[in-house]
């Protein structure tokens, strides 16, 4: 396994990122991923792995401004570096690979 | 200003320890808080705050096991050698603690029960103290908010017309604003949600109410003096209990609608106060007043005003008012801080309440403290081996002090649990007619109150005998038999002083305990003057807009006549209202006796009428003295004719036969007294209520008599449900809303909160009262056992076992006498504090205090007898063995 690899939610939370762009803090992405991959990700495992790919090097944060219904407490906004990015399409490309002609099960389960 | 206040902080701190770095932390608590607000908004505060505190945790606990957290943490900084042998120490005291606490469970377990028990009661009264008393009301600068009364000289209440409170709106410089609140305070009626039919209690108010007081709206907004306008639709704010008990907290809640049954009004719903808002107490839904309410007036007053000036203003302002001038007699106002009004009688006995608490706790803490001496006299020979082998006094101290600190630890925490467990159940226990009872829900969770108690307890119990066990007396305690010697008078000193403190706080409560019962004997054994077995109230939901005019009187003779023949009813009367609502439930009026002017009975308070038919005084059970009752022949257009009370009679008679005399009651109709009737307590509970009874056909505008009396001659639950058929058999739209026994009127209301006060404090006395038995007891068996030789030695010169069983027992009744005396002294001035929920008993009731100490002397022998036994037993070889 090369270092590229990512793990599935690690994968799914890249994704998530990728999709909100700018908009990429904690509640978003949390709610991408309820509402677009149907995945309820306990907040402990999404911060925890948040922090893992800020680690690794996939994703870098960044502070924004302030909100008084946040307390006072800035945002954490997340995004893609190029490594980031690079591990997303190393991963995405060999799940891609892997489906390609057994797209018939995507259609079973309809 | 935010709305909902922060997220709970213990939880964010947790967080933000587990997480460690900030900016990590920072952006994880800011994500919770925003959905914190939201949920608030959605769930309301408490649901809110419960998830807070479960994401919180989750998370925290998430990053505390997850496995590069080590490496995380690392890099933040390592821990100094220094600081790690420190930590290393500590754990070895820790491990060392454990162990020795597991070898003694006995003294373990019963450390740590007494300890949770203390801490959990004490949590609970402090959080719930905290909740209802401390927090303030949901208000704006709440001390310039004043309720103001209005009385005649004579005591009765003024109340004025919504034109009246105007009037002082606009004239008054003192109060920036001034609202009037429905002078029956709420009332009790049935209303309908769609289908669903509830008893809600209604307070009505002026439309600038909320506005005066600066209350934030729980949800939706409140009533604005917008909705005061002329064909403004009708309105409603519920309150924050209403809307989670009734409307299951339902987010939707805004725009529901409210219809009152027997007048069919429909209100819109359209706002949540906030929790803690019971003002009027007990206030379910506010409404805009109805144009004939009278009010009471509540105000805020301009800065720097004091509720003086704002009362000579008022006096004079009220002097030009019309409805002043026509009545008899001198106004008077009394001003009440919104406080006083919103906490009604509630304040003495949580007061008195958390006193006990607070004396129970102080006397579980000795006993523990008590618990620990002896064991460190006990281990006497431990800690002098451990100094001799150069452990340093503060060494030993804190290895007592670990020990003492785990007990705190393990008790605090179960006591926690105790005290979350109580708290849900207390709003449940309180009386009814608690205020403010959704606020004990509200109290944020007891986590800092229980470590509070607990840290107070520890430094209490803990520190002292570390301190003491610690100085160890290498002579004495390393000699072969491990006798003491005079090293340990001292010790001995604090441990008599330690049982004579929980004697005397054990008969202060003991004290406590039986003043509240033998008030409550009083008040449970008072002539009531009415017939409380097999007697009930039932309250008939009459839409009685569709009877209006001539048909009501004969509806409502129809309706009676119909639950009279129901089986099982042996007699039915229509009444005023049901008991113990104070002035809402009575009708007032100034009788005029004939041959008398307005001008003598100027002075004389308004007396309360009650209505009735022929049934009335045999349904009630209430004694006709002379003359006779109501008959069927008392009808609409024969004689006006009364029946009033004793001190009635004696009021305006005195001496004379009141029979055949007349009053002008209403307007200018003659009522001829026919009857005289014992004085009864049904309105008013420690004082008989004088009363004018009339025949309900021969008021001049047929009331609405919507309650009845009813007696029975078997159980209700039984005679029920056919009153229900006959009631839906006339008309499908009548129905009973309300119905309760006599006994449960009293048991609930007049008697609820002198029972709950002595049940408590009885409670809490006996808790107080096996606590110093048991310290006693513990004493004087450690002295039995240190003085084993010493009594074989007195046994081998020919010491008889009554004489040493009689030594020991002297011993601990001086003890005794000691605590009791100081006891005494201390309920004596503490007692005061109890006068106002004592009825008939002052706070220095002899009987309280004799029976009080007699029970404390009776258990003190006890528990000093079976030590004082042993020594008795004690064999004078082996005692000499060594």
């Amino acid at each position: 396994m090369t270092t590229k690899h990512v793990g599935e939610l690690e994968h799914l939370i890249l994704l998530a990122v990728a999709r909100l762009g700018p908009a990429a803090y904690g509640m978003a992405i949390l709610r991408e991923l309820a509402e677009h991959a149907d995945r309820e990700v306990s907040r402990g495992a999404l911060y925890l792995i948040l922090e893992r790919l800020v680690e690794k090097g996939y994703l870098s944060p960044r502070m924004g401004e302030p909100s008084p219904e946040r307390g006072g407490r800035a945002k954490r906004f997340f995004e893609l570096t190029d490594e980031g990015r690079e591990a997303l399409r190393v991963s995405g490309r060999s799940v891609l690979a892997l489906w390609d002609g057994m797209e018939f099960l995507l259609e079973e389960g309809r | 200003m935010r709305p909902y206040g922060t997220p709970p902080r213990g939880a964010v701190a947790i967080l933000r320890w587990a997480v460690g770095q900030h900016a990590v932390a920072d952006g994880i608590v800011g994500d919770l808080s925003e959905e914190f607000h939201e949920r608030c908004r959605s769930h309301g505060r408490r649901a809110a705050a419960r998830w807070f505190w479960r994401e919180a945790l989750r998370v925290a606990l998430r990053f505390r096991l997850a496995p590069d957290r080590a490496r995380h943490r690392a890099s933040g900084g390592g821990i100094d050698g220094e600081r790690r042998r420190a930590i290393v120490d500590w754990r070895e005291d820790l491990a060392q603690a454990v162990r020795s606490l597991r070898r003694a469970p006995g003294f373990t377990s019963l450390s740590v029960g007494i300890l949770a028990l203390a801490i959990g009661t004490g949590t609970t009264m402090l959080a719930a103290f905290d909740a209802v008393l401390l927090r303030g009301l949901p208000v704006a600068d709440a001390d310039r908010i004043v309720t103001v009364t209005l009385r005649r000289g004579s005591g009765a209440a003024l109340a004025l017309s919504p034109d009246d409170v105007d009037e002082v709106r606009r004239r008054s410089r003192t109060m920036d604003d001034v609202a009037g609140v429905s002078s029956f305070g709420t009332a009790s009626l049935p209303v309908t949600e769609v289908e669903r039919p509830l008893v809600l209690d209604v307070a009505m108010v002026t439309p600038s109410f909320f506005d005066l007081l600066g209350a934030r709206p729980e949800l939706g907004r409140l009533i604005r003096p917008e909705d005061g306008e002329d064909g403004a639709a009708p309105v409603t704010v519920i309150s924050y209990r209403t809307w989670q008990a009734d409307f299951g907290g339902d987010p939707e809640v805004v725009g529901r609608r409210l219809t009152t049954t027997q007048d069919q009004r429909s209100y819109t719903i359209v706002g949540v106060a906030p929790p803690g808002l019971d003002f009027p107490i007990g206030a379910d839904y506010w409404t805009l007043y109805f144009p004939r309410v009278s009010l009471n007036l509540v105000a805020r007053l301009a800065p720097g005003r004091t509720p003086q000036a704002a009362r000579s203003e008022l006096l004079s302002i009220a002097s030009t008012l019309e409805r002043v001038q026509a009545g008899p007699g001198p106004v008077d106002a009394s001003v009440a801080s919104l406080e006083e009004a919103a906490l009604g009688d509630a304040r003495p006995i949580l007061t008195t309440m958390a006193a006990a608490v607070a004396i129970l706790l102080l006397i579980a803490c000795v006993n523990v403290g008590n618990l620990l001496l002896m064991r460190a006299t006990r281990r006497s020979r431990e800690v002098v081996v451990r100094r001799a082998i150069g452990a340093g006094y503060g060494q030993v101290a804190r290895l007592f002090l670990v020990e003492s600190a785990l007990l705190g630890a393990a008790g605090g925490t179960l006591g926690l649990g105790l005290a979350m467990a109580l708290l849900r159940v207390l709003p449940a226990l309180a009386p009814l007619s608690f205020p403010r009872t959704e606020m004990i829900g509200q109290a944020s969770s007891p986590v800092a109150a229980a470590l509070f108690v607990a840290l107070l307890a520890l430094a209490v119990f803990g520190v002292l005998p570390a301190l003491a066990a610690a100085r160890g007396n290498l002579a004495s305690a390393l000699r072969v038999d491990g006798r003491s010697g005079t090293g340990t008078r001292g010790r001995r000193r604090v441990q008599r002083f330690l049982v004579v403190s929980q004697v005397a706080l054990a008969l202060v409560l003991l004290v406590g305990a039986g003043l509240l019962t033998r008030s409550l004997q009083r008040l449970a054994g008072l002539e009531l003057g009415y017939d409380v077995e097999g007697l009930a109230i039932v309250e008939v939901g009459i839409p009685f807009s569709e009877y209006m005019g001539s048909g009501m009187g004969v509806m409502f003779g129809e309706v009676f006549d119909r639950l009279r023949a129901v089986p099982g009813v042996t007699s039915l009367t229509p009444i005023m209202s049901r008991p113990f609502l104070g002035s809402l439930g009575v009708v007032r009026a100034t009788p005029v006796p004939e041959g008398r002017s307005e001008v003598d009975v100027e002075g004389i308070s308004q007396i309360p009428l009650e209505i009735g038919d022929h049934e009335y005084f045999e349904t009630l059970g209430i004694r006709i003295l002379r003359g006779r009752g109501f008959t069927m022949a008392d009808g609409e257009d024969a004689r006006r004719v009364a029946v009033v009370s004793e001190a009635v009679a004696a009021r305006f008679w005195p001496g004379e036969d009141p029979l055949g005399e007349r009053l002008r009651l209403i307007r200018d109709d003659w009522w001829t007294v026919v009857g005289v009737a014992a004085d009864t307590r049904f309105r008013g509970h420690r004082e008989p209520t004088p009363t004018i009874y009339l025949p309900w056909r021969q008021l001049q505008v047929i009331p609405a008599v919507t309650t009845v009396a009813v007696r029975a001659d078997r159980e209700l639950e039984t005679v029920l449900p056919a009153m229900r058929a006959a009631l839906h058999a006339y008309d499908p739209d009548l129905y009973v809303w309300r119905v309760d026994t006599m006994a449960d009127y009293l048991a609930d209301g007049p008697l609820a909160q002198p029972r709950t006060g002595a049940l408590v404090l009885s409670t809490f006395g006996l808790a107080a009262l096996l606590l110093a038995a048991l310290g006693l007891y513990g004493v004087m068996s450690l002295a039995v056992r240190e003085r084993t030789h010493d009594i074989g030695i007195r046994k081998a010169l020919g010491a008889s076992g009554a004489h040493l069983r009689r030594a020991v027992l002297r011993d601990a009744l001086t003890m005794c006498v000691m605590g009791g005396g100081v006891g005494l002294v201390a309920a004596l001035s503490l007692s005061r504090l109890l006068e106002s929920l004592l009825y008939d008993v002052g706070p220095a009731d002899p009987l309280a205090f004799a029976g009080a100490s007699g029970v404390l002397l009776a258990v003190a022998v006890v528990a000093a007898y079976l030590p004082a036994r042993r020594a008795t037993s004690v064999d004078a070889r082996e005692a000499l063995r060594g």
